[in-house]
Protein backbone atom coordinates (compact mmCIF):
# COMPACT_ATOMS: atom_id res chain seq x y z
CA UNK A 1 0.00 0.00 0.00
CA UNK A 2 1.31 3.33 -0.54
CA UNK A 3 2.15 5.30 2.20
CA UNK A 4 -0.01 8.59 2.14
CA UNK A 5 -3.24 6.07 1.61
CA UNK A 6 -1.78 4.16 4.76
CA UNK A 7 -1.19 7.29 7.00
CA UNK A 8 -5.19 8.03 5.62
CA UNK A 9 -6.28 4.88 6.28
CA UNK A 10 -4.45 5.34 9.95
CA UNK A 11 -5.60 8.92 10.69
CA UNK A 12 -9.53 7.90 10.21
CA UNK A 13 -9.12 4.40 12.48
CA UNK A 14 -6.55 5.96 14.88
CA UNK A 15 -6.91 9.66 14.93
CA UNK A 16 -4.98 10.08 18.22
CA UNK A 17 -1.94 8.81 17.73
CA UNK A 18 0.10 11.58 15.32
CA UNK A 19 0.85 9.10 12.53
CA UNK A 20 3.71 10.50 10.17
CA UNK A 21 6.35 9.39 7.63
CA UNK A 22 9.55 8.93 8.68
CA UNK A 23 11.37 7.54 5.19
CA UNK A 24 9.63 5.62 2.42
CA UNK A 25 7.55 2.77 3.95
CA UNK A 26 8.35 3.24 7.65
CA UNK A 27 5.54 5.03 9.27
CA UNK A 28 5.57 6.35 13.27
CA UNK A 29 2.58 6.24 15.51
CA UNK A 30 2.87 7.56 19.28
CA UNK A 31 -0.04 6.46 20.73
CA UNK A 32 -0.26 7.69 24.54
CA UNK A 33 0.47 4.84 27.63
CA UNK A 34 -3.43 3.63 28.22
CA UNK A 35 -3.81 3.04 24.16
CA UNK A 36 -0.68 1.30 23.72
CA UNK A 37 -2.74 -1.94 23.48
CA UNK A 38 -6.03 -0.77 21.49
CA UNK A 39 -3.15 0.82 19.09
CA UNK A 40 -2.10 -2.76 18.70
CA UNK A 41 -5.36 -4.40 18.33
CA UNK A 42 -6.45 -2.26 15.62
CA UNK A 43 -3.15 -2.76 13.97
CA UNK A 44 -4.03 -6.53 14.12
CA UNK A 45 -7.26 -6.32 12.67
CA UNK A 46 -6.11 -3.68 9.62
CA UNK A 47 -3.75 -7.04 9.19
CA UNK A 48 -0.18 -5.72 10.43
CA UNK A 49 0.11 -9.38 11.97
CA UNK A 50 4.18 -9.97 11.82
CA UNK A 51 5.63 -8.52 14.89
CA UNK A 52 8.89 -8.08 14.13
CA UNK A 53 11.09 -6.41 16.66
CA UNK A 54 10.90 -4.81 19.97
CA UNK A 55 13.07 -2.62 20.12
CA UNK A 56 13.73 0.14 23.55
CA UNK A 57 16.31 1.88 23.74
CA UNK A 58 17.73 4.31 26.84
CA UNK A 59 18.13 8.15 27.02
CA UNK A 60 19.78 8.90 30.61
CA UNK A 61 19.77 12.21 29.63
CA UNK A 62 16.46 12.83 29.44
CA UNK A 63 15.71 10.37 31.50
CA UNK A 64 13.27 8.26 29.48
CA UNK A 65 13.31 5.04 27.67
CA UNK A 66 11.80 5.26 24.19
CA UNK A 67 10.01 1.54 23.46
CA UNK A 68 9.50 0.86 19.92
CA UNK A 69 7.32 -1.78 18.34
CA UNK A 70 8.38 -2.58 15.03
CA UNK A 71 5.69 -4.16 12.91
CA UNK A 72 5.07 -5.47 9.19
CA UNK A 73 3.03 -8.07 7.29
CA UNK A 74 2.74 -10.80 5.51
CA UNK A 75 -0.82 -9.72 3.70
CA UNK A 76 0.08 -9.12 0.10
CA UNK A 77 -1.13 -5.59 0.00
CA UNK A 78 0.90 -4.71 2.84
CA UNK A 79 3.83 -6.55 2.74
CA UNK A 80 6.07 -3.65 1.84
CA UNK A 81 4.30 -1.27 5.02
CA UNK A 82 6.50 -1.09 8.39
CA UNK A 83 4.47 0.84 11.48
CA UNK A 84 6.72 1.17 14.35
CA UNK A 85 4.86 1.94 17.34
CA UNK A 86 6.87 4.38 19.79
CA UNK A 87 6.07 5.44 23.35
CA UNK A 88 8.21 7.28 25.61
CA UNK A 89 8.72 6.58 29.19
CA UNK A 90 10.19 7.69 32.23
CA UNK A 91 13.11 5.96 33.42
CA UNK A 92 12.04 5.46 36.58
CA UNK A 93 9.28 3.45 35.62
CA UNK A 94 9.11 1.68 32.92
CA UNK A 95 6.17 -0.35 32.98
CA UNK A 96 3.77 -1.23 29.87
CA UNK A 97 1.45 -3.85 29.04
CA UNK A 98 2.37 -6.55 27.31
CA UNK A 99 0.91 -7.09 24.19
CA UNK A 100 1.36 -11.02 23.78
CA UNK A 101 -1.93 -10.91 23.08
CA UNK A 102 -1.86 -9.79 20.60
CA UNK A 103 0.97 -11.14 19.08
CA UNK A 104 2.45 -14.37 20.67
CA UNK A 105 5.92 -13.36 19.26
CA UNK A 106 5.90 -10.74 21.68
CA UNK A 107 6.47 -13.42 24.49
CA UNK A 108 10.25 -13.70 23.44
CA UNK A 109 10.95 -10.43 22.01
CA UNK A 110 9.59 -8.43 25.67
CA UNK A 111 11.46 -11.00 27.29
CA UNK A 112 14.96 -9.77 25.89
CA UNK A 113 14.66 -6.00 26.18
CA UNK A 114 13.50 -7.05 30.15
CA UNK A 115 16.38 -9.08 30.89
CA UNK A 116 18.72 -6.13 29.07
CA UNK A 117 17.26 -2.93 29.83
CA UNK A 118 15.10 -3.82 32.73
CA UNK A 119 12.42 -2.65 31.21
CA UNK A 120 9.13 -4.57 32.85
CA UNK A 121 5.84 -6.05 30.98
CA UNK A 122 2.96 -6.33 33.06
CA UNK A 123 1.10 -9.62 31.95
CA UNK A 124 4.03 -11.31 30.29
CA UNK A 125 4.42 -14.94 32.58
CA UNK A 126 8.37 -15.31 31.09
CA UNK A 127 9.95 -12.08 32.44
CA UNK A 128 13.38 -14.07 33.45
CA UNK A 129 16.95 -14.26 31.97
CA UNK A 130 17.42 -15.73 28.31
CA UNK A 131 20.66 -14.89 27.27
CA UNK A 132 22.28 -13.63 30.14
CA UNK A 133 23.36 -15.92 33.34
CA UNK A 134 22.05 -17.01 35.85
CA UNK A 135 24.17 -15.49 38.37
CA UNK A 136 24.68 -12.00 36.89
CA UNK A 137 23.95 -9.49 39.35
CA UNK A 138 25.08 -6.04 37.54
CA UNK A 139 22.55 -4.23 35.86
CA UNK A 140 20.93 -4.83 32.70
CA UNK A 141 23.67 -4.28 30.10
CA UNK A 142 22.34 -2.45 27.45
CA UNK A 143 21.55 0.74 29.31
CA UNK A 144 23.70 3.40 28.81
CA UNK A 145 25.24 2.89 32.80
CA UNK A 146 27.31 -0.16 32.22
CA UNK A 147 30.42 0.90 30.69
CA UNK A 148 31.89 -1.79 28.69
CA UNK A 149 34.92 -0.14 28.93
CA UNK A 150 35.10 -0.27 32.80
CA UNK A 151 34.28 -4.11 32.45
CA UNK A 152 37.25 -4.51 30.12
CA UNK A 153 39.88 -2.77 32.33
CA UNK A 154 38.34 -4.55 34.87
CA UNK A 155 39.11 -7.95 32.93
CA UNK A 156 42.69 -6.89 32.49
CA UNK A 157 43.61 -5.70 35.32
CA UNK A 158 42.96 -9.28 36.98
CA UNK A 159 44.55 -10.79 34.48
CA UNK A 160 47.61 -8.69 34.59
CA UNK A 161 47.52 -9.69 38.47
CA UNK A 162 47.96 -13.27 37.90
CA UNK A 163 50.42 -12.60 35.10
CA UNK A 164 52.22 -10.75 38.03
CA UNK A 165 51.82 -13.83 40.62
CA UNK A 166 53.03 -16.23 37.98
CA UNK A 167 55.87 -14.43 37.33
CA UNK A 168 56.36 -13.59 41.56
CA UNK A 169 56.35 -17.28 41.92
CA UNK A 170 58.53 -18.39 38.97
CA UNK A 171 61.23 -16.34 40.12
CA UNK A 172 61.31 -18.27 43.83
CA UNK B 1 15.09 1.05 37.64
CA UNK B 2 16.92 -1.93 37.43
CA UNK B 3 14.37 -4.18 38.64
CA UNK B 4 15.55 -7.10 37.68
CA UNK B 5 19.37 -6.69 39.75
CA UNK B 6 17.36 -7.59 42.61
CA UNK B 7 17.14 -11.03 44.10
CA UNK B 8 13.72 -12.07 42.73
CA UNK B 9 13.73 -15.82 43.09
CA UNK B 10 10.88 -16.44 40.61
CA UNK B 11 13.54 -15.10 37.85
CA UNK B 12 15.96 -16.79 39.24
CA UNK B 13 14.58 -19.99 39.43
CA UNK B 14 15.24 -19.44 36.00
CA UNK B 15 15.56 -22.89 33.89
CA UNK B 16 18.26 -24.67 35.61
CA UNK B 17 16.68 -25.55 38.85
CA UNK B 18 16.38 -28.92 38.73
CA UNK B 19 13.34 -29.56 40.49
CA UNK B 20 11.67 -33.26 40.79
CA UNK B 21 10.01 -34.42 37.80
CA UNK B 22 6.73 -34.95 37.72
CA UNK B 23 5.76 -38.43 38.88
CA UNK B 24 6.41 -41.41 36.24
CA UNK B 25 8.27 -38.73 33.85
CA UNK B 26 11.85 -38.07 33.31
CA UNK B 27 13.90 -35.06 32.44
CA UNK B 28 15.93 -35.08 29.87
CA UNK B 29 19.20 -32.37 29.18
CA UNK B 30 19.57 -32.64 25.86
CA UNK B 31 22.29 -30.73 25.40
CA UNK B 32 24.82 -28.17 25.67
CA UNK B 33 27.39 -30.85 25.12
CA UNK B 34 24.91 -33.27 22.95
CA UNK B 35 26.34 -32.28 19.44
CA UNK B 36 22.99 -32.97 18.61
CA UNK B 37 21.83 -29.58 19.95
CA UNK B 38 24.05 -27.35 19.00
CA UNK B 39 25.38 -24.76 21.09
CA UNK B 40 22.08 -24.91 23.62
CA UNK B 41 20.38 -27.26 25.44
CA UNK B 42 16.59 -28.09 25.49
CA UNK B 43 15.70 -29.64 28.89
CA UNK B 44 12.95 -32.16 27.59
CA UNK B 45 10.23 -33.87 30.13
CA UNK B 46 9.55 -37.07 28.72
CA UNK B 47 7.02 -39.65 29.57
CA UNK B 48 8.64 -42.77 28.22
CA UNK B 49 8.90 -41.78 24.83
CA UNK B 50 6.58 -38.77 24.21
CA UNK B 51 7.76 -35.18 24.80
CA UNK B 52 5.64 -33.06 27.27
CA UNK B 53 7.52 -30.35 27.64
CA UNK B 54 10.41 -29.04 25.86
CA UNK B 55 12.38 -25.69 27.27
CA UNK B 56 14.54 -24.44 25.13
CA UNK B 57 18.02 -22.75 27.37
CA UNK B 58 19.83 -20.22 25.47
CA UNK B 59 22.24 -17.83 25.72
CA UNK B 60 25.67 -20.45 25.92
CA UNK B 61 27.36 -18.54 23.12
CA UNK B 62 25.57 -14.91 23.72
CA UNK B 63 28.57 -12.24 23.01
CA UNK B 64 26.87 -8.75 23.72
CA UNK B 65 27.05 -7.88 20.12
CA UNK B 66 24.54 -4.89 20.24
CA UNK B 67 26.36 -3.63 23.08
CA UNK B 68 29.44 -3.81 21.32
CA UNK B 69 28.04 -1.60 18.59
CA UNK B 70 27.55 0.97 21.11
CA UNK B 71 31.68 0.98 21.29
CA UNK B 72 32.95 0.71 17.94
CA UNK B 73 32.26 3.17 14.49
CA UNK B 74 30.34 1.86 11.59
CA UNK B 75 32.79 0.30 10.16
CA UNK B 76 34.56 -1.59 12.73
CA UNK B 77 31.29 -3.34 13.32
CA UNK B 78 31.22 -4.74 10.17
CA UNK B 79 33.53 -8.03 11.06
CA UNK B 80 32.59 -8.27 14.45
CA UNK B 81 28.55 -8.18 13.56
CA UNK B 82 29.02 -11.69 10.62
CA UNK B 83 30.99 -13.56 13.32
CA UNK B 84 27.99 -15.58 14.15
CA UNK B 85 26.72 -16.54 11.41
CA UNK B 86 29.67 -18.87 9.67
CA UNK B 87 26.86 -19.97 7.43
CA UNK B 88 25.31 -16.70 6.38
CA UNK B 89 27.87 -14.05 6.94
CA UNK B 90 27.04 -11.77 4.03
CA UNK B 91 23.33 -11.78 4.52
CA UNK B 92 24.00 -11.24 8.42
CA UNK B 93 25.49 -7.85 7.09
CA UNK B 94 23.28 -6.80 4.08
CA UNK B 95 20.64 -5.01 6.14
CA UNK B 96 23.35 -3.37 8.23
CA UNK B 97 24.90 -1.97 5.26
CA UNK B 98 21.42 -1.09 3.93
CA UNK B 99 20.84 0.70 7.22
CA UNK B 100 23.76 2.78 7.27
CA UNK B 101 23.50 3.28 3.83
CA UNK B 102 20.06 5.09 5.13
CA UNK B 103 21.67 6.73 7.83
CA UNK B 104 24.45 8.21 5.26
CA UNK B 105 22.02 9.37 3.26
CA UNK B 106 23.51 7.44 -0.07
CA UNK B 107 21.07 4.57 -0.36
CA UNK B 108 20.63 6.07 -4.60
CA UNK B 109 24.27 6.32 -4.54
CA UNK B 110 25.48 3.08 -4.68
CA UNK B 111 27.03 1.46 -7.81
CA UNK B 112 24.75 -0.85 -10.36
CA UNK B 113 27.73 -3.16 -10.30
CA UNK B 114 27.62 -2.98 -6.85
CA UNK B 115 24.50 -3.73 -6.16
CA UNK B 116 24.88 -6.92 -8.36
CA UNK B 117 27.73 -8.54 -6.77
CA UNK B 118 26.07 -8.06 -3.62
CA UNK B 119 23.13 -10.18 -5.22
CA UNK B 120 25.31 -12.55 -5.91
CA UNK B 121 27.45 -13.04 -2.80
CA UNK B 122 24.29 -13.15 -0.73
CA UNK B 123 22.86 -15.92 -3.09
CA UNK B 124 26.21 -18.02 -2.83
CA UNK B 125 25.85 -17.43 0.89
CA UNK B 126 22.12 -18.48 0.60
CA UNK B 127 23.37 -21.62 -1.20
CA UNK B 128 26.57 -22.37 0.60
CA UNK B 129 23.50 -21.97 4.00
CA UNK B 130 21.04 -24.73 2.52
CA UNK B 131 23.81 -27.20 1.70
CA UNK B 132 25.24 -26.93 5.13
CA UNK B 133 21.59 -27.17 6.81
CA UNK B 134 21.03 -29.71 4.13
CA UNK B 135 24.29 -31.62 5.80
CA UNK B 136 23.75 -30.90 9.43
CA UNK B 137 19.99 -32.02 9.41
CA UNK B 138 20.99 -35.50 7.99
CA UNK B 139 23.47 -36.32 10.41
CA UNK B 140 21.08 -36.05 12.93
CA UNK B 141 18.87 -38.10 11.61
CA UNK B 142 21.77 -40.54 10.88
CA UNK B 143 22.26 -40.90 7.51
CA UNK B 144 25.96 -40.00 6.37
CA UNK B 145 25.06 -39.40 2.74
CA UNK B 146 23.84 -36.30 2.86
CA UNK B 147 26.80 -34.78 5.37
CA UNK B 148 29.41 -35.77 2.86
CA UNK B 149 27.68 -34.13 -0.41
CA UNK B 150 26.25 -31.02 1.38
CA UNK B 151 29.85 -30.14 2.82
CA UNK B 152 31.49 -30.96 -0.26
CA UNK B 153 29.19 -29.41 -2.52
CA UNK B 154 29.03 -26.28 -0.32
CA UNK B 155 33.28 -26.34 -0.25
CA UNK B 156 33.28 -25.22 -4.42
CA UNK B 157 30.56 -22.29 -3.60
CA UNK B 158 32.92 -21.49 -0.71
CA UNK B 159 35.96 -21.84 -2.67
CA UNK B 160 34.08 -19.23 -5.56
CA UNK B 161 33.34 -16.84 -2.94
CA UNK B 162 36.73 -16.72 -1.14
CA UNK B 163 37.82 -15.85 -4.58
CA UNK B 164 36.67 -12.43 -3.98
CA UNK B 165 36.82 -11.62 -0.90
CA UNK B 166 39.51 -13.70 0.58
CA UNK B 167 38.18 -15.44 2.99
CA UNK B 168 36.81 -18.62 3.44
CA UNK B 169 33.82 -18.08 6.21
CA UNK B 170 33.20 -14.23 7.25
CA UNK B 171 33.99 -12.65 4.31
CA UNK B 172 33.53 -8.66 5.57
CA UNK B 173 32.80 -8.08 1.74
CA UNK B 174 29.77 -5.36 2.05
CA UNK B 175 30.91 -2.07 3.36
CA UNK B 176 28.88 1.11 3.01
CA UNK B 177 28.49 2.50 -0.22
CA UNK B 178 29.28 -0.93 -2.23
CA UNK B 179 31.69 -3.81 -1.51
CA UNK B 180 35.23 -3.75 -0.55
CA UNK B 181 37.13 -4.99 -3.96
CA UNK B 182 36.14 -5.77 -7.30
CA UNK B 183 35.55 -9.27 -8.31
CA UNK B 184 39.17 -10.51 -9.60
CA UNK B 185 39.67 -11.68 -13.37
CA UNK B 186 37.78 -14.80 -14.08
CA UNK B 187 35.35 -14.55 -11.34
CA UNK B 188 32.40 -14.85 -13.81
CA UNK B 189 33.75 -18.15 -15.77
CA UNK B 190 34.41 -20.05 -12.36
CA UNK B 191 31.22 -18.65 -10.93
CA UNK B 192 29.05 -20.15 -14.22
CA UNK B 193 31.07 -23.50 -14.33
CA UNK B 194 30.21 -23.69 -10.58
CA UNK B 195 26.27 -23.27 -11.22
CA UNK B 196 26.54 -25.51 -13.78
CA UNK B 197 28.21 -28.29 -11.62
CA UNK B 198 25.53 -27.79 -8.48
CA UNK B 199 22.63 -27.78 -11.25
CA UNK B 200 23.61 -31.38 -12.57
CA UNK B 201 23.98 -32.48 -8.76
CA UNK B 202 19.98 -31.89 -8.16
CA UNK B 203 18.77 -34.44 -9.41
CA UNK B 204 21.10 -36.53 -7.17
CA UNK B 205 19.19 -34.62 -3.99
CA UNK B 206 16.07 -34.77 -5.39
CA UNK B 207 16.21 -38.18 -5.92
CA UNK B 208 17.70 -38.88 -1.66
CA UNK B 209 14.47 -36.76 -0.35
CA UNK B 210 11.58 -38.22 -2.76
CA UNK B 211 12.94 -41.77 -3.13
CA UNK B 212 14.90 -42.75 -0.14
CA UNK B 213 11.84 -44.02 2.13
CA UNK B 214 13.91 -43.37 5.50
CA UNK B 215 14.46 -39.75 4.78
CA UNK B 216 10.44 -39.60 3.59
CA UNK B 217 9.77 -41.44 7.08
CA UNK B 218 11.82 -39.49 9.20
CA UNK B 219 10.98 -36.20 7.63
CA UNK B 220 7.40 -36.45 6.87
CA UNK B 221 4.85 -34.89 9.77
CA UNK B 222 7.38 -34.39 12.13
CA UNK B 223 7.44 -31.00 13.51
CA UNK B 224 4.41 -29.87 12.01
CA UNK B 225 3.70 -26.00 12.35
CA UNK B 226 0.19 -24.35 11.02
CA UNK B 227 0.46 -21.14 8.61
CA UNK B 228 -1.74 -19.45 11.68
CA UNK B 229 1.12 -20.23 14.23
CA UNK B 230 3.75 -19.56 11.60
CA UNK B 231 2.56 -15.66 11.49
CA UNK B 232 1.47 -15.54 14.85
CA UNK B 233 4.94 -16.48 16.69
CA UNK B 234 6.32 -14.01 14.04
CA UNK B 235 8.65 -16.56 12.49
CA UNK B 236 10.74 -16.17 9.57
CA UNK B 237 12.27 -17.47 6.03
CA UNK B 238 11.79 -20.77 4.88
CA UNK B 239 10.33 -22.08 8.53
CA UNK B 240 7.73 -19.46 7.33
CA UNK B 241 7.36 -20.13 3.48
CA UNK B 242 7.20 -24.30 4.52
CA UNK B 243 3.75 -23.29 5.97
CA UNK B 244 2.69 -21.84 3.58
CA UNK B 245 3.14 -17.96 3.72
CA UNK B 246 4.17 -16.61 1.02
CA UNK B 247 6.71 -14.01 2.50
CA UNK B 248 10.22 -12.58 1.69
CA UNK B 249 11.85 -9.64 1.74
CA UNK B 250 13.38 -9.85 -1.56
CA UNK B 251 9.86 -9.60 -3.51
CA UNK B 252 7.94 -7.90 -0.69
CA UNK B 253 10.31 -4.58 -0.51
CA UNK B 254 13.05 -5.24 -3.11
CA UNK B 255 16.33 -4.07 -2.05
CA UNK B 256 19.48 -3.60 -4.32
CA UNK B 257 18.27 -4.38 -7.34
CA UNK B 258 16.29 -7.89 -6.53
CA UNK B 259 13.15 -6.14 -8.57
CA UNK B 260 15.16 -6.81 -11.48
CA UNK B 261 15.66 -10.00 -11.50
CA UNK B 262 12.75 -13.01 -11.97
CA UNK B 263 12.27 -15.89 -9.59
CA UNK B 264 9.87 -17.23 -7.55
CA UNK B 265 9.07 -18.11 -3.65
CA UNK B 266 8.75 -21.66 -3.21
CA UNK B 267 6.64 -22.55 -0.78
CA UNK B 268 4.46 -25.78 0.56
CA UNK B 269 1.70 -26.21 2.74
CA UNK B 270 2.42 -29.14 5.25
CA UNK B 271 4.37 -27.13 7.40
CA UNK B 272 6.42 -30.31 8.49
CA UNK B 273 10.25 -31.19 8.50
CA UNK B 274 9.68 -32.69 5.24
CA UNK B 275 8.29 -29.26 3.60
CA UNK B 276 10.90 -26.95 5.01
CA UNK B 277 13.80 -29.62 3.75
CA UNK B 278 11.89 -29.09 0.30
CA UNK B 279 11.91 -25.25 0.99
CA UNK B 280 15.98 -25.04 0.99
CA UNK B 281 16.07 -27.24 -1.88
CA UNK B 282 13.58 -25.73 -4.13
CA UNK B 283 15.97 -22.18 -3.00
CA UNK B 284 18.72 -23.75 -4.20
CA UNK B 285 17.76 -23.91 -7.95
CA UNK B 286 16.04 -20.36 -7.39
CA UNK B 287 19.56 -19.05 -5.99
CA UNK B 288 21.52 -20.31 -9.17
CA UNK B 289 19.10 -18.69 -11.22
CA UNK B 290 19.39 -15.47 -9.37
CA UNK B 291 23.11 -15.92 -9.82
CA UNK B 292 22.80 -16.91 -13.69
CA UNK B 293 20.87 -13.59 -14.02
CA UNK B 294 22.58 -11.38 -11.96
CA UNK B 295 26.07 -12.00 -13.54
CA UNK B 296 24.84 -10.96 -17.06
CA UNK B 297 23.91 -8.09 -15.65
CA UNK B 298 26.92 -6.94 -14.40
CA UNK B 299 28.92 -4.38 -16.24
CA UNK B 300 32.05 -2.50 -15.88
CA UNK B 301 32.18 0.34 -13.43
CA UNK B 302 33.06 1.45 -10.07
CA UNK B 303 32.20 -0.93 -6.87
CA UNK B 304 32.09 1.66 -4.53
CA UNK B 305 31.59 5.45 -3.26
CA UNK B 306 34.51 6.39 -2.03
CA UNK B 307 34.15 7.74 1.80
CA UNK B 308 36.90 9.81 3.04
CA UNK B 309 37.57 10.05 6.78
CA UNK B 310 35.55 9.20 9.83
CA UNK B 311 31.90 8.88 8.63
CA UNK B 312 29.05 9.90 11.23
CA UNK B 313 25.11 8.93 10.76
CA UNK B 314 22.84 11.86 10.36
CA UNK B 315 21.02 12.07 13.75
CA UNK B 316 18.01 9.87 12.99
CA UNK B 317 17.15 6.28 13.19
CA UNK B 318 16.93 3.65 9.95
CA UNK B 319 15.50 0.56 9.84
CA UNK B 320 16.40 -2.38 7.21
CA UNK B 321 15.56 -5.90 7.19
CA UNK B 322 16.94 -8.40 3.85
CA UNK B 323 16.08 -12.24 3.48
CA UNK B 324 18.90 -13.93 4.81
CA UNK B 325 19.35 -17.28 4.35
CA UNK B 326 17.68 -18.27 7.92
CA UNK B 327 15.03 -15.90 7.37
CA UNK B 328 14.35 -12.23 7.43
CA UNK B 329 17.39 -9.99 9.03
CA UNK B 330 16.69 -6.73 10.50
CA UNK B 331 19.21 -3.97 12.07
CA UNK B 332 17.51 -0.96 13.79
CA UNK B 333 19.68 1.26 13.76
CA UNK B 334 20.03 4.76 16.01
CA UNK B 335 21.91 7.32 15.43
CA UNK B 336 23.04 10.66 17.49
CA UNK B 337 25.46 11.94 14.80
CA UNK B 338 28.19 10.14 16.58
CA UNK B 339 31.47 8.10 14.54
CA UNK B 340 29.09 5.68 16.53
CA UNK B 341 25.61 4.03 16.82
CA UNK B 342 23.68 5.04 19.75
CA UNK B 343 21.76 1.87 19.36
CA UNK B 344 21.33 -0.95 17.42
CA UNK B 345 19.10 -3.65 17.72
CA UNK B 346 19.35 -7.05 15.68
CA UNK B 347 17.07 -9.39 14.69
CA UNK B 348 18.23 -12.41 13.02
CA UNK B 349 15.47 -15.46 11.61
CA UNK B 350 17.15 -17.52 13.44
CA UNK B 351 16.12 -15.58 17.04
CA UNK B 352 12.61 -15.88 15.71
CA UNK B 353 12.75 -19.55 14.70
CA UNK B 354 13.64 -20.12 18.26
CA UNK B 355 10.08 -19.29 19.24
CA UNK B 356 8.39 -22.13 17.67
CA UNK B 357 11.24 -24.99 19.25
CA UNK B 358 8.77 -25.52 22.05
CA UNK B 359 5.58 -25.87 20.41
CA UNK B 360 7.11 -27.89 17.76
CA UNK B 361 8.45 -30.24 20.09
CA UNK B 362 5.77 -30.92 22.80
CA UNK B 363 3.95 -33.86 21.34
CA UNK B 364 7.15 -35.85 19.73
CA UNK B 365 9.12 -38.86 20.07
CA UNK B 366 12.62 -38.27 21.73
CA UNK B 367 13.65 -39.54 18.72
CA UNK B 368 12.31 -36.77 16.77
CA UNK B 369 14.09 -34.26 18.65
CA UNK B 370 16.98 -33.41 16.29
CA UNK B 371 15.21 -33.23 13.47
CA UNK B 372 12.19 -31.42 14.84
CA UNK B 373 14.91 -28.90 16.19
CA UNK B 374 17.05 -28.69 13.47
CA UNK B 375 14.74 -28.54 10.63
CA UNK B 376 13.81 -25.30 12.21
CA UNK B 377 16.44 -23.21 10.22
CA UNK B 378 17.36 -22.47 14.08
CA UNK B 379 21.22 -21.43 14.54
CA UNK B 380 22.57 -21.14 17.96
CA UNK B 381 25.20 -18.63 17.97
CA UNK B 382 23.64 -16.44 15.29
CA UNK B 383 20.44 -16.27 17.44
CA UNK B 384 22.12 -15.65 20.64
CA UNK B 385 24.00 -12.76 19.09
Amino acid sequence: MKDEELLGLIQTKLPDTTPSIVYSHRLKLKPYLEKLHDTCSTLLSMGFDHLQTICVTDYPQTGEFEFNYIIGSVQDSLKENIIMVVLRLPRARPIVPTVKDVWPAAVQLEREEFEMLGVRFEGNPELKFLYLPEDWNEIPPLLKDYKLKRWVDEERDRHDLVIERVEHEREH
Amino acid sequence: MSANTESNPEMLAGVFQQEEAPEGRLKVSFGPQHPGSGHMRIILTVNGDIVEDAVPDVGYVHRGVEKMCEYKNYIQNIPHIERPAIHDSSGTIFPYILAVERLLDMTEKVPERAQYIRVIMAELNRMINHFYFFGILGIFMGHTTPITWGMGDRDYLIDVAASATGARVTFSYFVPGGVRTDLPYGFEDKLLKTCDYLESRIPAYKAYLEENPFARMRLTGVGVIKRSDAVALGLAGPTLRGSGVKSDVRKDEPYSLYDTLEFNIPTREEGDAMARMMVHFEEVKESLSIVRQAAKKLRPGPVKVPLRGQIRGKVGEAYARTEGARGMNSYYIISDGQIHPYRVRVNTGDSRNLAAMRPVLIGGKVADVPVAHWSLDYWPVASDR
